[in-house]
Order: C-alpha cells, then sequence, then structure tokens
C-alpha cells in the first residue's frame, strides 16, 4: 500500500509541475496560499519584488522567497489591487482602502479609508473593478459595476445591468484627497482597468445588454461607452426622461466605438483587465502589445493598437487558448523575470460550471513564434507584419486569406451577432522582398466594420505554421487622404 | 425531514469537494489508502448521505449553526458532539436533558461557555438533532470525523483535508465551507449584514461574541452570541448578498448616535477606517472634525460591553446618549443627567461606557 501511496504522490508530483508547452511558451500552475479558496480579484508586484494578491472572498496575500503570508483580512470583495513596499490598495465594494503594515510584522494593521463616496447596495452585481494609478501622481481610477435587478432573496431576477445609485456604470476617479471623480460613463461591467506605458487608460467591457459583444474601451475623461442607463447621472444629457428610451441614433452619435471587438463565443465572453508587454522582450517579440485573459474561455488575447485619425484601433488575436491555461482568468501582471502572472477567479456563478480559481504563469522559451505582429491600415487595405518573414516559395493566393467584413449592431439587446457578413476576396496581396509583411489589398474598405483574416496556409521559412493564424481587425477611421 | 431548506443551500459546497483537480487526486488517493479496508469512500469533508440525496442530521446541524460551537469529535467553544453522546445517551433522561439545553439555553453545565436558547431551529428539528446527537458515539463515521477535526486544528484550515501545501499560516479564524468562527483572537469582517447599511462590519470576538458596526453612521448597530457570520450568499452562486448571523442577537444599540459634541446635535460623522494591531480592533472616525477612536469590547464574565472612546482635542463638552432602551449603562467617567451622560472634563481623551446585556 504505501508503495502504490509513493507512486501516485510521484506522478501528482510531476503533473503539478504541469508544463504544457509549444515551442515559444508554456504555462505552469503556481502554488496558491493552500486551503483557502482563492480568487484572484487583484494582482501587483510591489518595488522589492513581493507579489500581493486579493481575493474575492477578501483577502490579501503577499508572496516573497515563495512563501505566503497573508497581509490583510476581511475585505468585502475587493476586485482591484496595487501594492506598494509594506502597503496595498484595494478598490473594494464600499470603498477604496490602504492598507498598511505600521509595525513591520508583514501583516496589515490599519486600514484606511481612501474613499468611501462609492454608493453601493446589497446586490449580486455591484462590483468595485480596479485599480491604476492615474497619470498625475496620486490619482487612481477605477469601475463601478452595473447593478442588476434582483429578487426579495438577492438572486437575479435580470440580466441586464441598471444605474439605481450614482455613478453605477461609471470610470471613476479617485484624488490625493480622497475626493471621487466620475470620469466616464456607459460602461456595463467593464471587469478592470489598465494603464498603458503611455498613460492612457484601457478598460474591457463584458457583453450583455447593449454591450453586443465584449469590447476594448479607451477610457477618457466625459467619454460615453455606450450603455445609455448610466447617463441618468450625466448632468449634461440633453434628455430628461429614461436615458434607455432615447433614440438611438443620439446615443450612436454620442458613444465613443471601442477601439477593438472581441467577438464572442470565439474569442471571449467576459474579458478581465488589460496589461502591457513592458518586459524589453523577455516575453518574446510582442513588446509594448497589450494582453488580456477570459473569465469563460482558457485564453489569453493580444491586442495590437494603433492610432487612425486620433482614435484607437486595431487588431486582437488569440495568444494562447487551453493547452494547460485554465479559465476564469480575471487579472493579469508581468512579473521582473518577465513572466505573465495569471490570477484567476471562477468560483460560483463565475465558474459556470466548473470551478476554478488559483493563479498561472506563462513563460516564453527564447523561440520567436510565427505571428502576425501587427495588421497596419493602408489607404487600400491592410499591412500584415509577421515576427518571423513568410516563407517566399509559396504563391499567395487572395482566396487563402479567409477574409470577411461585418458589424456589431448598437442596441438594446443582450449582444448580438456578427451582422451583415460579407465574404471578401481581396484584390491582391503583395510580399515584401524580405517577407516580413503581407499587403492585403481590400476593395472598397469601410468604416465600422471588423474584418476578419484566417491565414492558416502561411508558414516561415522553417515550414511552420502561423501559431495564431486569425486575426480580428475593428475598422473604426479609414486613413484620411 | 421537516424544514430542512436552508440545507439545499449547503449543497453547492457539498457536491463540489475540491477546487483544484491536483487536491482531489491527494485526498482521494489518502482515503483509498486509509478507509480501502472498510470499503468507504465516502469523502468525511461533507454529510455522508444515506441514499445519497436526503439532507441529512448533520446538515442539520450544519445549517442550524450547531457547527459554530460544537465540533463532532473535539472539544470548541461547547462540548464535541462526541462528548455530548457519550454523556447522555445511556442516561434515561438523556434526550429530555439535551432537549431542554437547546430550547431554553444552558450554562455552566460544560464549562463557563453559555448557550443561547436555539429560537431559530424548529421543535421537530431540535428533536432531531437530539436523537442523532446521542448516536455520535456509535458512528462508524467517527473515526474519519476525528481523523478530520486533528489535521483541520494542525493546518488550521478546513477546505482540504491535506497539509498545506506551503508553509502553515497562523489564522485567527476557522472556516468551514462558508461559515467563519473565531478562535482567539478577534477578526474583522467586512460584508453585507442585516439590519445594518450596506457599509457593514462585523468583529468577531472570542466565545462566540459577535458584532455589528456600521462605517456610514459610525455606531455599534448591535451583538449577537452562538457564532460568527455564515458567507453562503456573499460567497457562493451570484454572491453580493447579505452574510447570515451565526447565533442570535443579545443586544441592539440605541438607534441614536451615541456622542454629542457640546450641545451639537446629530454630528456629522466621516468614517476614517480601522485598526486591528490592539487587543482588540478600534474604529477611526471623525464627529464634526474630531478624531475619535472607538474600541468595542465584551467582558464575559460580566456579560458586560464596553465601549471606550479616545477623542482628541475634545474643548468642548461630551455628552453620551444611551437611548431609550431599558438597558443598564454604566460609566467611572461621566455623571449621568437626565437621560444622557457628561463626560467627567479630565476624562474626555480617554473615557468608557458599559452595558450590561442579558
Amino acid at each position: 500500500m504505501k508503495k502504490l501511496t509513493l507512486l501516485f504522490i510521484l506522478t501528482i508530483a510531476c503533473s503539478q509541475l504541469g508544463v504544457f508547452a509549444d515551442s515559444s511558451y508554456s504555462v505552469q500552475s503556481l502554488p496558491t496560499p493552500a486551503g483557502i479558496v482563492c480568487e484572484v480579484t487583484g494582482l501587483d508586484y510591489s518595488d522589492d519584488g513581493t507579489l500581493y494578491i486579493c481575493t474575492r472572498r477578501g483577502d490579501v496575500w503577499a508572496q516573497k522567497n515563495g512563501d505566503w503570508q497573508r497581509f490583510a483580512h476581511g475585505l468585502h470583495e475587493p476586485m482591484g489591487l496595487l501594492a506598494g513596499p509594506g502597503f496595498a490598495v484595494v478598490s473594494q465594494r464600499p470603498e477604496v482602502t490602504r492598507l498598511v503594515d505600521e509595525d513591520g510584522d508583514g501583516t496589515a494593521d490599519r486600514y484606511e479609508t481612501i474613499c468611501d463616496q462609492i454608493a453601493m447596495e446589497a446586490n449580486f452585481h455591484q462590483y468595485n473593478y480596479g485599480l491604476v494609478k492615474g497619470k498625475i501622481a496620486g490619482n487612481l481610477h477605477g469601475i463601478l459595476s452595473c447593478s442588476g435587478l434582483s429578487k426579495p432573496d438577492g438572486s437575479p431576477a435580470s440580466a441586464n445591468g441598471f444605474s439605481p445609485i450614482p455613478y453605477r456604470m461609471w470610470s471613476y476617479q479617485i484624488s490625493p484627497s480622497g475626493e471621487f471623480r466620475p470620469w466616464s460613463s456607459g460602461l456595463r461591467t467593464a471587469n478592470g482597468i489598465g494603464k498603458s506605458p503611455q498613460g492612457e487608460l484601457f478598460a474591457a467591457d463584458n457583453q450583455g445588454d447593449w454591450v453586443a459583444t465584449s469590447m476594448l474601451h479607451q477610457v477618457e475623461e466625459g467619454d460615453f461607452h455606450g450603455h445609455p442607463a448610466a447617463l441618468r447621472w450625466d448632468q449634461n444629457f440633453p434628455f430628461s426622461q429614461d436615458p434607455k428610451s432615447s433614440p438611438i441614433d443620439l446615443l450612436e452619435k454620442m458613444r465613443k466605438p471601442p477601439a477593438v471587438h472581441f467577438p464572442h463565443g470565439e474569442l471571449a465572453n467576459s474579458p478581465g483587465s488589460p496589461v502591457w508587454d513592458t518586459t524589453g522582450g523577455k516575453f518574446g517579440p510582442f513588446a509594448g502589445q497589450m494582453f488580456i485573459g477570459d473569465i469563460v474561455h482558457p485564453r489569453i488575447m493580444r491586442v495590437a493598437l494603433e492610432k487612425v485619425n486620433g482614435q484607437y484601433q486595431g487588431a486582437c488575436f488569440s495568444f494562447y487558448h487551453a493547452e494547460g491555461l485554465k479559465a476564469g482568468i480575471c487579472r493579469l501582471a508581468f512579473s521582473s523575470e518577465g513572466e505573465l502572472i495569471i490570477g484567476r477567479a471562477g468560483e460560483g456563478n463565475w465558474a459556470r460550471g466548473k470551478p476554478d480559481s488559483g493563479l498561472q504563469k506563462i513563460a516564453y522559451s527564447g523561440t520567436t513564434p510565427f505571428e502576425i505582429h501587427r495588421i497596419e491600415l493602408q489607404n487600400d487595405g491592410f499591412l500584415f507584419h509577421f515576427t518571423q518573414p513568410v516563407n517566399q516559395v509559396i504563391k499567395l493566393d487572395p482566396k487563402n486569406f479567409g477574409v470577411q467584413s461585418y458589424h456589431y449592431p448598437y442596441g438594446p439587446n443582450y449582444g448580438y451577432p456578427k451582422t451583415d457578413i460579407q465574404k471578401i476576396v481581396p484584390t491582391r496581396v503583395e510580399q515584401s522582398l524580405d517577407g516580413s509583411t503581407i499587403r492585403v489589398m481590400i476593395p472598397n474598405l469601410e468604416e465600422r466594420k471588423i474584418y476578419q483574416f484566417n491565414l492558416p496556409e502561411l508558414k516561415d521559412p522553417d515550414g511552420k505554421s502561423l501559431r495564431n493564424p486569425v486575426a480580428y481587425y475593428t475598422l473604426n477611421e479609414l486613413l484620411e487622404n | 425531514m421537516g424544514n430542512l431548506q436552508s440545507c439545499s443551500s449547503y449543497r453547492f459546497e457539498l457536491n463540489k469537494p475540491f477546487h483544484d483537480p491536483l487536491l482531489f487526486e491527494i485526498a482521494m488517493l489518502r482515503f483509498l489508502f486509509l478507509f480501502g479496508m472498510v470499503g468507504s469512500f465516502a469523502c468525511p469533508l461533507f454529510a455522508s448521505k444515506s441514499n445519497g440525496n436526503e439532507p441529512t442530521e448533520k446538515d442539520l446541524y450544519k445549517a442550524s449553526g450547531c457547527v459554530a460551537c460544537h465540533r463532532m469529535t473535539q472539544d470548541h467553544i461547547g462540548p464535541s458532539m462526541l462528548a455530548v453522546s457519550e454523556k447522555y445517551a445511556k442516561d434515561p433522561n438523556g434526550v429530555l436533558t439535551v432537549l431542554h439545553s437547546l430550547k431554553d439555553g444552558a450554562k455552566g453545565k460544560w464549562g463557563n461557555n453559555v448557550m443561547p436558547p436555539q429560537s431559530h431551529v424548529s421543535e421537530q428539528n431540535l428533536q432531531l438533532l437530539t436523537n442523532w446527537a446521542l448516536t455520535i458515539k456509535d458512528s462508524p463515521h467517527l473515526e474519519s470525523w476525528q481523523k478530520e477535526e486533528l489535521v483541520t486544528q494542525e493546518s488550521n484550515t478546513v477546505l482540504s483535508t491535506d497539509p498545506p501545501l506551503n508553509a502553515k499560516y497562523s489564522l485567527p479564524e476557522n472556516c468551514v465551507g462558508t461559515v467563519v468562527e473565531v478562535k482567539n483572537e478577534p477578526i474583522v469582517y467586512r460584508t453585507y449584514l442585516p439590519g445594518a447599511s450596506s457599509r457593514a462590519i462585523a468583529v468577531g470576538l472570542r466565545g462566540g461574541i459577535s458584532y455589528a458596526f456600521d462605517a456610514k453612521l459610525c455606531k455599534l448597530l448591535y451583538f449577537w452570541e452562538g457564532g460568527f457570520l455564515d458567507f453562503e450568499k456573499s460567497w457562493t452562486g451570484h454572491g453580493g448578498w447579505y452574510s447570515k448571523l451565526m447565533g442570535t442577537k443579545i443586544f441592539e444599540a440605541p438607534a441614536s448616535f451615541p456622542l454629542r459634541m457640546g450641545s451639537k446635535q446629530n454630528p456629522e460623522v466621516k468614517f476614517l477606517g480601522y485598526r486591528t494591531e490592539g487587543e482588540l480592533p478600534s474604529f477611526l472616525y471623525q464627529i464634526n472634525g474630531l478624531s475619535v477612536e472607538e474600541t468595542i469590547g465584551f467582558d464575559a464574565d460580566n456579560r458586560t460591553i464596553v465601549l471606550s472612546f479616545k477623542v482628541s482635542d475634545a474643548e468642548e463638552p461630551i455628552y453620551f446618549d444611551p437611548g431609550q432602551s431599558s438597558s443598564i449603562w454604566s460609566s467611572d467617567d461621566a455623571v449621568e443627567l437626565k437621560g444622557f451622560w457628561k463626560v467627567h472634563p479630565e476624562k474626555r481623551k480617554n473615557f468608557s461606557f458599559l452595558v450590561q446585556v442579558k
């Protein structure tokens, strides 16, 4: 019996190393504090290299040299965390709180209210997502989720989003003195907020009513991102009746189009918060690009943005899917070694039947993957940039580029399908002399469309296929001539 | 099987034992190793089911809150279920004695801790629980319950029967599914609480005594006895709902704000946070701009609530309003006037009020 036990233990130990790999990226599960339900809803490194996580059940844990210690406890569903040396700042349901370790014993002994001017009530949907530092030192930014409609026993009565109390469905700023300032409106339930290396804020709203598919927004002060229920708190909004019954073309004119759409069901159902690759090459050839995970799919996506006429738009791709990666991906952070640390929260109704929470990481092997690096809009089509040159012996056939266009309608329905799907054969495809780019010329390029490409036939000089052959480019603005 | 609606809510935790397939594998292997001979493959972390689907008395014992004070085999705030069955199973008056204790409360039979009347449990369920309690010492699951609880005590956690993979943590609370209980050190937990604003803070003290503080009103709301909280509606399913008090309320604070600075009625309060490093947690807030630190404690010997206030820079008189109830308040730091107390000037920086609880 003992030998059998030992054999089992060894097998399990090996599987715990759990490195599932393609030649460029591998994923591994990381140990979390044992014996707790570790739904990671906040993830950040302090300057001294300590990893801080917060959990949905209210803990903050700190990991130093592999050992976990509980830093704080008893928070009300924190959904965002920023770490400093000896302190952490969390966004929890009732407030944004600073947790301070005054006596240096590794646990917080002071729970300071930074800002409690956050309207909240008992409701299954009123999350306080966060948390990033603003452009000016001392400012913090987060997002207040919509309220759900609940039955007397607290269970959901409707899947739609409501804003019954001030500034639900708005992003917010908190000043250094703790003043709450509404920032942008119309976000149904954007789970998390990220700040680019250029200091710009982005958040991904989740598909639902008025949100046709999950979509990435640049979040700037004064923006309206689409969900009209939020407008009742906008003093500048011209209509005094229920904003949801406003004419849709008025709302459409007001809203800032999303930078990128994540097609529902095939790419993401419920994205978390974005991070940017600032590893300077330690994570591969995507320096400066954005990564974002999904709660429902075991997938991390990559986003390559460009600015056209002053507005962000661009392409998204699947980056890592399954192969050991688990679902419930909520928060991401890069370690100083250039690994992508993944915080997962998937219990209760978030799990869709499969309980899943904890930590994983994706590491880069050093072998450059063969991928579409980014897609650059042209006057007459798109210029594809690749991480490796494309095999020039292959004769490129426009029919093999799997091009289609569609759009996602804007309206009150709980999600919309891809609409007006058109299959497109490019007029011409041209490879550059060095093979690193391909021009794809599209007849009659249109604004406010998503162009989807499926490029499975391309190979690099070693005969490797594209690691992720499908790309989705959100085209909001055409180049001005 | 009586009123067991609340039991169904436990099935979520019961039927999804482990959140990591790896832990599940290790656990199953241990069970096979230990219980292969006996042929029992039931996971002892969860209620053994007589026919797989019906809620059992063990579900009822959890749903009624007994688990907060009575472990199956290890003494805790109250005697273990095993100890109760050993004492009363052979006693001809045993059933009646236990039933009586459950209905009317008990004190002194097993030490100093008090069991309040279990008035939230129906007559029928009390009978079921009593009958079941006396069978514990003869149960075939006894050994597995003992194993589970000994590992639990050692590792300070109860969600897994395995020893921690990392260094052991010393946590001040126990967590059985969604039921949290206090061991020896107080714990502070923000959650939605019944009868409170949405900014509610629960504090669990030792001995099964807990209280609710309202961070919007900056005042004590009530005390309860018998355990801490069940976070089921906060943590599971769609979440975001009220946590449940384990036990019964023993004190309701007056609705009015207790302190008056000078003659100002209804002072403006601003919550600043709380500190946890002292013997008791203390709340920090401002009253009309004056900083206050309030500590709330419970003297178990005298069954007395102690409210201690530290007010910085208090230049005006401070009055304490005990409210309209029949509670008996006392203080060494203030003089009682008509319906109000006036804090002695030299005590303004640090004064306490005590109130007797039944």
